[in-house]
């Protein structure tokens, strides 16, 4: 209990994301301003955001201007400590005719005291705990609420784990004997019609309302969370890391190496991945998917999806069949071995390895059509469960 | 041969030296002046060693805490680095002995230096920041992404080979 108790002050301390806007009850010693400015933009502005290690909220403006607040708040932390911890800040922020750029460099200082290094590395590094969950025999099919709540608890687990932890400090003893905490707050507020170009490492970013802005976004061993993502030239480069969002909608995404993709619903999109875990909670109309050795959780199809086709190697694809509706599915390509309950089907490589119509669902003349071109794949359909059979 | 020695001072002018009167306070007065002195030097040079002895050991022992802690850190994550670089090399002989496609095999090679190239990076980070956990997390999330996706390639040959010797049916 004491360490998951560390770990929870230690999260509160590294991340504004886990603290709500709203502040507790709990008074804090200092306040830092960091950085605090507002920009005036128009249509042809460019913001321009660098982030290195830094957790960030980011809200839609209520007017023209780009705002950025950055505060840190410190208790019962000694004066060198405060000092130490300021001055590893890099922040800084400009404008140049049209273009408006904010970095932020962040260096964490955090005290052994409040942190059991040795539990969390050697917790944290464990092959067997983290290769578990690949041997997950059976895939239940998802609802699109379900994964909409998915997304929403990632944040909000430990947001109230802390402050149901604030609220009995009491009963805590070694609380109360250090109460020694660090609120960093980043928010950043964006007008919705400027164009944004994010350069993002080893960041953490929630974005809380429905992002509308051109986004050119480069991101590498970063958290990011979405609500609708919806302009159609957004261009996404993730490497490493998280991503979810409740709704992609136009755009294009690239993923790589991606330990979670989760995507409430999606439209009229092209992704691009390898080596990602993707789970999709409902594919709408206009969908593209390229993939080199992913696997794909494709859990429901809106209605009136109509073409959607991937491209694929050596991947790992469990389809739910869409519910309710008539479709057509073929699969082309070779050596791929496809599942449906309890029947397989391996086509064999051709000696020429040739790519043929491997299987046939429904008519070709239906509107809503799933056409699957896969090398070297596994592709698992299922109702309302898929047996991994592994 | 006997002698007697009075004889011998016999001559000698002794009676005229007389001490001063107040020779004993003279006396009192410059050995106290002289222990004063001596006392005084001695305090202060032990307050000053003491006071050195006291920063020095403090000093080193607080620096040698924090590098003892940042040591250990630096230790545990060697171990763990050479861990799963034996797994990884174990787990790359098992892949390319059973992967017949020499564009798989190129392609994961690829992909397997990109992130080392990555974890080279990130590892000059930690050197600066050792007490970031992100940075460790990123560190240790490098290596099990490398352990993983060649563990998930031996699964996906191996499940399309067994697969491929068992059934040749149609749904």
């Amino acid at each position: 209990m004491k360490t998951q108790f560390k770990i929870l002050i230690l999260m509160f301390s590294t991340s504004t994301l886990f603290y709500a806007q709203n502040s507790p009850a709990f008074q804090m010693d200092e306040k830092h301003t960091i950085y605090k400015e507002n920009f005036k933009t128009n249509e042809n502005t460019t913001f321009v955001l660098n982030l290195k290690n830094t957790s960030a909220q980011i809200f839609e403006s209520p007017d023209d201007k780009v705002y950025i607040e950055y505060t840190k708040e410190f208790n019962n932390t000694r004066k060198k400590r405060i000092k130490n911890q300021l001055k590893h800040l890099i922040v800084l922020g400009k404008k140049e005719g049209n273009k408006i750029t904010y970095s932020a460099k962040i260096r964490n200082d955090m005290h052994y005291n409040l942190y059991d290094f040795e539990e969390f590395i050697l917790k944290r590094s464990e092959k067997e705990k983290y290769l578990k969950g690949s041997t997950t025999k059976v895939v239940l099919r998802k609802s699109l609420d379900s994964i909409l709540h998915d997304i929403k608890a990632s944040e909000s687990i430990y947001r109230n784990r802390f402050i149901s932890a604030l609220n009995r400090k009491t009963s805590y003893p070694r609380y109360k004997k250090n109460n020694q905490f660090t609120i960093t707050k980043m928010i950043i507020k964006i007008p919705k019609n400027i164009h944004v170009r994010a350069t993002l490492e080893g960041s953490n970013l929630v974005f809380f309302d429905d992002f509308f802005n051109r986004s050119t976004m480069n991101a590498r061993n970063s958290k990011l969370k979405f609500k609708t993502l919806s302009n159609p030239l957004n261009i996404f480069d993730v490497d490493n890391g998280y991503f979810r969002a409740t709704e992609v909608a136009n755009g294009i995404y690239s993923f790589a190496n991606v330990k979670q993709v989760i995507i409430g619903e999606l439209e009229n999109a092209q992704i691009t991945s390898e080596f990602t875990k993707l789970e999709i909670g409902e594919i709408g109309r206009g969908n593209k998917i390229i993939d080199f050795n992913s696997k794909y959780y494709l859990y429901n199809f809106r209605n009136d999806f109509g073409d959607f086709n991937m491209y694929t190697e050596y991947s790992d694809i469990n389809l739910f069949y869409p519910k309710n509706i008539k479709f057509y599915l073929e699969t082309i390509g070779y050596n791929t071995l496809h599942k449906n309950k309890s029947i397989t089907t391996e086509i064999t490589e051709s000696c020429k390895n040739e790519s043929s119509k491997m299987i046939v669902i429904g008519k070709e003349s239906n509107p809503n059509k799933i056409k699957i071109n896969t090398i070297h794949g596994i592709i698992r359909f299922g109702e309302g469960f898929i047996d991994l059979g592994e | 041969m006997k002698r007697d020695i009075r004889a011998l001072f016999k001559g000698e002018d002794l009676g005229n030296k007389t001490l001063p009167d107040n020779h004993r306070d003279e006396f009192l007065e410059k050995l106290k002046k002289q222990q004063n002195t001596n006392t005084n030097n001695f305090f202060f040079l032990k307050i000053a060693a003491v006071l050195l002895i006291t920063l020095t050991v403090g000093y080193n022992a607080f620096y040698k805490q924090q590098d003892d802690e940042d040591l250990t850190i630096v230790a545990q994550i060697e171990a763990i680095e050479g861990e799963y670089l034996v797994d990884i090399e174990t787990e790359w002989q098992n892949f390319i002995a059973i992967a017949n496609d020499e564009v798989l095999v190129a392609r994961f090679k690829k992909k397997l230096n990109e992130l080392d190239k990555d974890y080279q990076e990130i590892t000059v980070e930690f050197k600066n920041d050792k007490k970031s956990i992100s940075v460790i997390e990123i560190l240790i999330d490098n290596l099990q992404t490398r352990l993983q996706i060649l563990k998930d390639i031996q699964k996906h040959i191996n499940i399309i080979n067994k697969e491929n010797e068992q059934y040749e049916n149609t749904i």
